[in-house]
Order: structure tokens, then C-alpha cells, then sequence
């Protein structure tokens, strides 16, 4: 579903270029279960952006669902990203004067679907994710897990095909991180591709297939997936 | 994303916005309701003007002795040499046309009015008996000049309704002597109050047969002749009337200016519809100022928000989406803006109206569409900059906080 060929990320900062991805090579089939590990500054956040589209290679070519999406325009990017892509941040990231419901709906209304469409779709999600009392609550009315759990949904109301989540827990105390962790894993378990980013030992090990980086580069890859 | 969608999240972002939201809806509605007021008082000065001249009457023509155009000389001198007077004959030749409804030939000046004791300086005015049907005057006692030839002069008078308070205060002045300079009057009549009218206050006048005030001023000529046609449409013939008798008379010389109302006013009218503009015009810098209050809260929005965009595009929003939010937010803000001016406006005018009820204040129809146009045009010229640099916003810089 995945692939990456030789692709290298270079910021400039400065005069200097600053190598954050060295011809990278990955290969992800549908519906894998992958963490991406690595010290802060090791490129693993820059990867999971280029595999979700917000980057874009310096060099090197990427082929999503067997189409090259290195020459596509911004708009043609924003729809994969909106159909076939969700993603969940450290951060959360949740519009704050919408309710848990309104942010959930957003990935569908910039899709156009009509909002007497949306609202079945959208509560049977909430009440998967066991938020089906804090529908109407905004998020400074929520906690940590909640607001990530809302993020979740917001993530797969368009049910993609890969699901990348860029330190989930990172924010969460351990109980609430763990809860996170499983839902996630129900999601894989259903067919869903999963790449968690961590720095986390715990949670990097729970995947399938753990892959280590450093400096930019891979440098534990598992061989049979190449 | 539908506009219904569009719609609901700019009202759900400007209502959680608040405070900043009503003050930039003021700042356009301000701007708006000042266009508004202004060009409803203009336009209440040029109804105000228009209604003096049709009181007047409609069908009015004057001559003016002398030609109107440039003869070099003085500065001042805005109406050319007059070779020839014009004379009660002329006047008498004038009325020979069909369509001459009646004519009233006019000598102004000024002289000391006394009575008993009591003296003043009053404006006398020489006419003929059809001077108050032609001016739709009407008498408060006794009668107005008797119907003599125009060329008889007779020592009688009438005047105005404040001069007759000053003079007589409220006994009867009819039948009275008054001397106007070295001679002696009988007052037959009294005008009712009438007001100002262009200039002459007609409360405050003395008038005399028209024969009578030129011996007074010792002159053979006019002032000015005003002729009222049968009607609107004969003004023309009647121009051509006026033209060939007088040259006739004066030996080949075109030697007159006909005044017609209609230019009259139509001078007055562009000269308030100028100001007008212009004063609506000063009005509508505000707007201006108001649009670039709704760039700079818009830029504010946007520098507040970098997350929130980095965010939707994450989620797959587009360029134009984006683009699409903002613009919609600062044309809801222009034009609900420019909606609450309208308001502001039109309750500003009716308030004058309610202290001023002798001025017809009226907001024009081309006023109320132009600042609903402004409000939208505002908000989408002032709109575009910010919205244009929040598509440009990069997501993985805004999300990181890098």
C-alpha cells in the first residue's frame, strides 16, 4: 500500500542543510501494524508526516495505493489525505469552540456530506469509542484521554485505509494511554493500518513490526518486509 | 463542504470570538450609518430646495434685462452690458400671446417706511394685481393692488404681515396713511404670513403698483418681468414669444436673459447632489478605515488559529476551503456590519426627522443598495490578504509549534 523509494527530506536552515530523512526505502502492506521509534530528532516524526502526505520528498519517489503521489498537486493530496488517511497527534488538536460532535463531523463536512447524513455516522463512532455521554461537551470540558479519544474518531469517520498516530500517549498518564493504545489495536485488529510513531519502549513493542531510526536513517529494519 | 456548513462554522467562529466580533461589526456600522445620515440629510436639502421652487408655481419664466454672456470688464459683472431697459411696454407686448397666463413686471428697491413715530427701512417692491395669483399669495385684510393699466401710477400699498405688527401692532392698519420716503400711501392690504421664500421675506415687504415705485425710485426701468404660462408644456413657445417681441421692440438686440425655473432648479439640484456626494464621499473613508480593522482582526484570527489550519488541512481540507472560511468570515463581518449601519442609519434619520420635522430628511434608495454593496465589497477586498495567507499556512510548522 506503502511504498517509499530512496526518499531524502532536507530542511535548510540556515546555510546549512540538515539531512532529516537519508534515502529512506519502506515498503507498508495493508493492514500492518508498525511503530516507528526513535530519540527526538531522529527524522520518525518527518516520516510519519511524508507517509501521510503533509511532506513532500526532496528526493526519492512515494507510491500510495500504487499511484505516485510525489507529482501530485496540493488539492489531489488533500483528498487522499481526507479519504484515505487519518491521523492523531500528541497534541490532540481539536477545534476548541466546537463540541466533541462538531469536531468529529468536520472530516466529513469538508468532504461535503449533508449534516442529516452526518449525525448517525458520527454519534455510532463517539459511542464505539465509549464517549457517547460527552457528545455536546467542548473540549476544555473533557480530559486528556477523552480529547484523544474524540481525536480517534474524528480520524476514522471517513474510515481510511491507514491510520498514523504521532505519539498518542505522549500526553496522557499511563492508565488513560493504555486505554488509547487498546482502542487503537481494536481498530488494527478490524483491518486498519496502523503506524504508531513513540519513543516509548513499551508501546513500540506491542507492535507487529518495529521499526528503529536514527539520524535520519533507518537503521533496524526487519528484512522480510523489504 | 456545502455552504450551509461554511455558514454554520463562520457564525460558530465569530460568536466565540465575541467582543472582538461586535466591536469590528460597530466600526462597520458606524462607517455605513455615517453614509447613510449624510447622504439622507443631502438629499433632504435638495427636496428641501425643490419644494421652495414649486411653491413658486411650476410654469414660471423671468426676464432678466441684459444678456447673459461673457463681455469682458469687470469681474463681477456676471451679466452682460444692458444697452436698453426693460420698460412696462415691454412688459404690456409680452402679455399679447395665448398662451401668456399672466404677467408681473417688478421694480425693487429699498425706502425708509414711516408711521406716526415709528420708522423703518423696508424692501418695496413695484408689481401689477397678478402678482398675487402669480406667486400664490394670499391676503390677511383687505385686498391686494387694484386692476389698473400698469403704466397708471396710484399711491396706495400693501404689506407684509410682520411690518404691519411693527407698525400698527394689532390695530387695523387698512385705510392708514404711511410715508415711504417723500410720499404718501394708503395701505389697502395686508399679506398673510408667508415665510422666507428664495431670498425675499415676504412678511417684511412693502408692495406698490409697479408705475407708482418707478416715479418712487425715478427710473423707467425693471427689474424684472414674471411671466406664468397656461402651462409646463407652452414654456417653450412662450420663451420664442418673449425673444421676438423684445427684439422687435429693441431694435434687432436680443438684449434679455429668460430665466426658466426648471434651470434654476436643475442648478440648485447639481450642486447639492455635488455636495452631497462629496460629504458621503468624506463618510466614506470610515469604510475604509473599517475594512482595514477587519484585515488586522482577521490577521489577529489568523495568527491565533495557525493550529487550527495546519489541523484542517491535516484532516484534508483544501487550499480553497481554507481560503473559502476566511474570506466568508470577513464578508459576515463587513456585511452584517454594514446591515447594523443600515440600521443605524435609517433610525439616525428618523430621529432627525422627529426634532426636525420641517426638514424632509429621506434616505435615497441608491444609498441603502451602495452600502449593502460596500459591506460585501469590503469585506471580500480587506478579506483576501488574510485569507490567502491562511491557505499558505504550513501544516507540519503550525501543528509542531515549530
Amino acid at each position: 500500500m506503502i511504498q517509499l523509494k530512496n526518499i531524502t527530506r532536507v530542511f535548510e536552515i540556515g546555510e546549512k542543510p540538515v539531512y532529516a530523512l537519508k534515502n529512506i526505502n519502506l515498503n507498508i502492506k495493508s493492514g500492518e501494524y508498525i511503530s516507528i521509534m526513535g530519540t527526538s530528532g531522529s527524522g520518525k516524526s518527518t516520516l510519519l508526516n511524508m507517509i501521510g502526505l503533509l511532506d513532500r520528498p526532496t528526493e526519492g519517489k512515494y507510491f500510495f495505493d500504487n499511484q505516485d503521489v510525489s507529482s501530485l498537486d496540493d488539492n489531489a493530496l488533500a483528498r487522499i489525505r481526507l479519504q484515505k488517511i487519518g491521523f492523531i497527534f500528541q497534541f490532540f488538536h481539536l477545534i476548541p469552540r466546537l463540541t466533541a460532535m462538531q469536531n468529529v463531523e468536520m472530516p466529513l463536512m469538508l468532504g461535503g456530506t449533508p449534516s442529516f447524513s452526518r449525525k448517525d455516522k458520527v454519534s455510532a463512532i463517539l459511542k464505539s469509542v465509549g464517549l457517547e455521554k460527552r457528545m455536546n461537551h467542548r473540549p476544555n470540558q473533557l480530559s486528556g484521554g477523552e480529547r484523544q479519544r474524540v481525536a480517534i474518531s474524528r480520524a476514522i469517520v471517513n474510515e481510511p485505509s491507514a491510520l498514523l498516530a504521532d505519539e498518542p500517549t505522549g500526553n496522557l498518564d499511563s492508565q488513560s494511554g493504555k486505554e488509547i493504545i487498546h482502542i487503537l489495536e481494536d481498530l488494527y485488529n478490524k483491518g486498519i493500518t496502523l503506524i504508531i510513531v513513540t519513543h516509548d519502549p513499551e508501546i513500540g513493542k506491542r507492535a507487529i513490526r518495529q521499526i528503529k531510526m536514527k539520524d535520519g536513517e533507518i537503521i533496524s529494519p526487519d528484512h522480510e518486509h523489504l | 463542504m456545502n455552504i450551509y456548513d461554511i455558514f454554520l462554522q463562520t457564525l460558530i467562529t465569530l460568536k466565540s470570538a465575541g467582543t472582538r466580533t461586535i466591536l469590528t461589526l460597530l466600526s462597520m456600522a458606524f462607517g455605513v450609518g455615517a453614509v447613510i445620515i449624510l447622504t439622507g440629510i443631502g438629499e433632504g436639502a435638495r427636496l428641501y430646495v425643490v419644494n421652495e421652487f414649486s411653491s413658486l408655481g411650476s410654469n414660471l419664466i423671468f426676464i432678466v434685462p441684459g444678456r447673459s454672456e461673457t463681455t469682458g470688464g469687470q469681474p463681477s459683472v456676471f451679466i452682460g452690458d444692458t444697452p436698453r431697459d426693460l420698460t412696462i411696454e415691454d412688459a404690456i407686448a409680452i402679455t399679447r400671446h395665448p398662451n401668456v397666463a399672466r404677467i408681473a413686471p417688478i421694480v425693487a428697491g429699498e425706502a425708509p417706511l414711516s408711521y406716526g413715530s415709528r420708522e423703518r427701512q423696508a424692501p418695496i417692491m413695484g408689481t401689477t394685481s397678478d402678482f398675487l395669483e402669480l406667486r400664490k399669495l394670499k391676503m390677511e385684510q383687505g385686498s391686494f393692488l387694484p386692476k389698473i393699466d400698469p403704466t397708471t401710477a396710484m399711491s396706495v400699498c400693501v404689506i407684509g404681515s410682520s411690518l404691519k405688527k411693527e407698525l400698527f401692532g394689532n390695530a387695523s392698519p387698512l385705510g392708514q396713511l404711511v410715508r415711504i420716503g417723500d410720499w404718501r400711501y394708503r395701505i389697502i392690504g395686508v399679506i398673510s404670513p408667508e415665510g422666507e421664500s428664495i431670498g425675499v421675506d415676504l412678511d417684511e415687504i412693502i408692495i406698490a403698483p409697479v408705475a407708482s415705485s418707478q416715479m418712487f425710485f425715478n427710473t423707467n426701468s425693471l427689474f424684472r418681468i414674471m411671466v406664468e404660462t397656461t402651462n409646463r408644456e407652452n414654456i417653450p413657445a412662450v420663451k420664442k414669444h418673449i425673444l421676438e417681441t423684445i427684439k422687435k421692440r429693441h431694435y434687432g438686440e436680443e438684449d434679455i436673459t429668460i430665466i426658466t425655473q426648471d434651470a434654476v432648479l436643475s442648478t440648485f439640484d447639481n450642486i447639492i447632489k455635488i455636495l452631497t456626494i462629496a460629504v458621503a464621499g468624506i463618510a466614506g473613508i470610515s469604510l475604509i478605515v473599517a475594512g482595514i480593522l477587519i484585515m488586522n482582526v482577521m490577521l489577529v484570527s489568523l495568527s491565533q488559529r495557525k493550529t487550527e489550519i495546519g489541523l484542517l488541512k491535516a484532516i484534508g481540507a483544501t487550499n480553497q476551503q481554507i481560503t473559502t472560511l476566511f474570506l466568508t468570515e470577513s464578508v459576515f463581518l463587513s456585511f452584517y456590519g454594514a446591515i447594523l449601519g443600515l440600521i443605524i442609519g435609517i433610525g439616525g434619520n428618523s430621529l432627525i426627522m422627529f426634532y426636525y420635522p420641517a426638514f424632509p430628511i429621506k434616505t435615497p434608495l441608491w444609498a441603502i443598495f451602495i452600502s449593502i454593496f460596500i459591506g460585501i465589497f469590503t469585506g471580500l477586498t480587506f478579506g483576501i490578504l488574510p485569507a490567502m495567507k491562511a491557505a499558505k499556512v504550513d501544516p507540519i510548522q503550525s501543528l509542531y509549534g515549530r
